[in-house]
């Protein structure tokens, strides 16, 4: 298996909003953080993946099987959370599961129970009973027992305190460990990808800025503040911002040797934080007065 | 199809929709209530199993059924079966009530004739039409059913339109019905009594569309949900 998720040039037109050519594969072992703003079209491409959108055009294929056409064979192995939405809050996790098992060819019950244990999950509490990272400790669950090699999640820190976001992302790295699994978790808290993701898909308005590793995107720009705001130096800036007493900004790594041997100029790696908001600044043009 | 039966009873189906279909076959004990407006009461469990429990659209039942490695087609069919489960239960009950609703009716005519008052003010033909009752309930229910499950499953969120129109359609019905069931009684003295060859013919023709109409319902149904976008 090359590709546990293969994206090819999807496209998707609503009346105030396109999916462009969305492409970006996943390889067996790693976790992609799929980043972008509010809107951007992450979520759009996630229920694209899982048929729950008709899509107007390009192909996608879970484990090499295009998803049209094994829809169901692929959704055994594949585990999905949609953000903020949660089934029968009003059953418990027990009579959920029950149901759940009995979709799944692979399900394993005493699994499930063993990670209930270990996620600290109690069985009879109702779904609208547990707190936001409980459900997705309990989506992670349901995923895991039905042996899903590929877990697709949409925004699952969002909304979790600190802790319950490391711990996520914890058990992120637990799941991938093994090399035959992989996933794919759609974020705007860039953050959360800096030590747990592998790769990256960047989406800016519905088309997609950037896929690869990580590392690679974050080694393409270093962060530029220039404390003599230089304006010569401006044309060189990726995209920047003009404070009172200094610019700052992302510049290609390119163009590293305009900025060196200044001592008006600091010059570091930035963080996913960083580029992905001058990034925006650069794509959004439009301005208003208040 | 087995796990998705075993949703619609663990998960989706309300235990009012098990109390609504328990309790108002009752109504056929009641004297001189028309008997076919009973069928109606069936229709007030479609809200609240299509709506998924009482955390209402919150439950995303639809979602969750569509999220599983299922056909949608067989999503449709299974919760068409639990709605004909839930038709078939109401009716056998009514049915096993009817005698019962009869013997009433007979003692209460009886004990007002022997005390010299006017016997109750109950048409005759209430329980003289079974067999006719029964044929209008299938077409009843297979009609309501194609006009709600053809208005839900075409955004996956319509319940309130469907629920409207299906109950509007199934009043209309019983109007009908009702203005048709003397000229039926007239002609067909039933209720196992005489001419019960002609009343199963209908019994069987009502069947007949009944199933024609479900099948209708199931094919335009899983149609229209495999055209929803979530």
């Amino acid at each position: 298996m090359n590709n546990v998720l293969k994206v090819s040039n999807l496209t998707k037109t609503y009346p105030n909003f396109k999916l462009v050519d969305v492409s970006f594969e996943i390889k067996p072992g790693s976790i992609m953080g799929f980043i972008g703003r509010n809107g951007s079209g992450k979520t759009t491409t996630l229920k694209s993946i899982m048929n729950l959108i008709h899509y107007d055009s390009g192909d996608i294929a879970a484990f090499d099987k295009e998803m049209k056409d094994y829809e169901l064979e692929n959704k055994q192995r594949i585990g999905f959370t949609l953000s903020e939405i949660h089934y029968y809050p009003n059953k418990t996790i027990k009579q959920l599961s029950e149901v759940t098992s009995k979709f799944y060819r692979n399900f394993d019950m005493n699994k499930f129970k063993e990670l209930c244990k270990f996620f600290g999950l109690d069985t009879s509490k109702k779904i609208e009973q547990l707190s936001s990272g409980m459900k997705v400790k309990y989506s992670l669950a349901i995923a895991l027992c039905h042996n899903a090699e590929l877990l697709i999640l949409d925004e699952p820190t969002s909304g979790l305190d600190p802790v319950s976001r490391d711990e996520i992302l914890d058990i992120f790295k637990q799941i991938v460990k093994s090399g035959d699994k992989a996933i794919l978790f759609s974020t705007h808290i860039t953050s959360d990808l800096d030590n747990c993701a592998s790769d990256i898909t960047y989406i800016h308005d519905g088309k997609i800025i950037y896929t690869g590793k990580k590392d690679s995107f974050i080694n393409s720009y270093f962060y530029v503040k220039d404390n003599s705001k230089n304006v010569d130096l401006e044309k060189y800036f990726v995209s920047y911002k003009i404070n009172d007493n200094y610019h700052e900004g992302i510049i290609s790594s390119s163009d590293i040797s305009h900025f060196e041997n200044n001592d008006n100029i600091i010059i570091k790696t930035p963080d996913l934080e960083q580029i992905m908001v001058f990034l925006e600044r650069k794509n959004n043009n439009e301005s208003f007065t208040l | 199809m087995k796990a998705l039966l075993y949703k619609e009873f663990r998960l989706a189906l309300h235990p009012l929709c098990y109390l609504f279909i328990i309790l108002f076959p009752l109504m056929a004990l009641i004297p001189s209530y028309p008997l076919c407006i009973s069928f109606i009461y069936v229709l007030c469990a479609y809200p609240i199993l299509f709506l998924g429990a009482n955390k209402g659209q919150q439950s995303n039942d639809l979602l969750f059924s569509t999220l599983m490695p299922v056909r949608k087609k067989d999503i449709v069919l299974a919760r068409l079966i639990t709605v004909t489960i839930l038709q078939v239960v109401f009716t056998v009950l009514f049915l096993c009530l009817l005698p019962f609703g009869k013997l009433i009716y007979d003692s209460l005519n009886q004990s007002a004739l022997s005390s010299g008052e006017t016997p109750p003010r109950i048409p005759g033909f209430s329980y003289d039409a079974a067999v006719s009752l029964l044929s209008f309930a299938f077409i009843g229910f297979a009609l309501t059913d194609l006009l709600f499950f053809t208005i839900y499953y075409k955004n996956g969120k319509s319940i309130v339109l469907s629920s409207l129109l299906s109950i509007l359609t199934f009043s209309v019905l019983v109007i009908v019905f009702t203005l048709l069931l003397p000229e039926i009684s007239n002609q067909y003295k039933v209720f196992f009594t005489n001419n019960l060859g002609y009343q199963f013919l209908f019994l069987a023709i009502s069947l007949l569309m009944c199933g024609l109409l479900k099948f209708l319902t199931y094919k335009s149904s899983f149609n229209l949900l495999e055209k929803v976008d979530f």
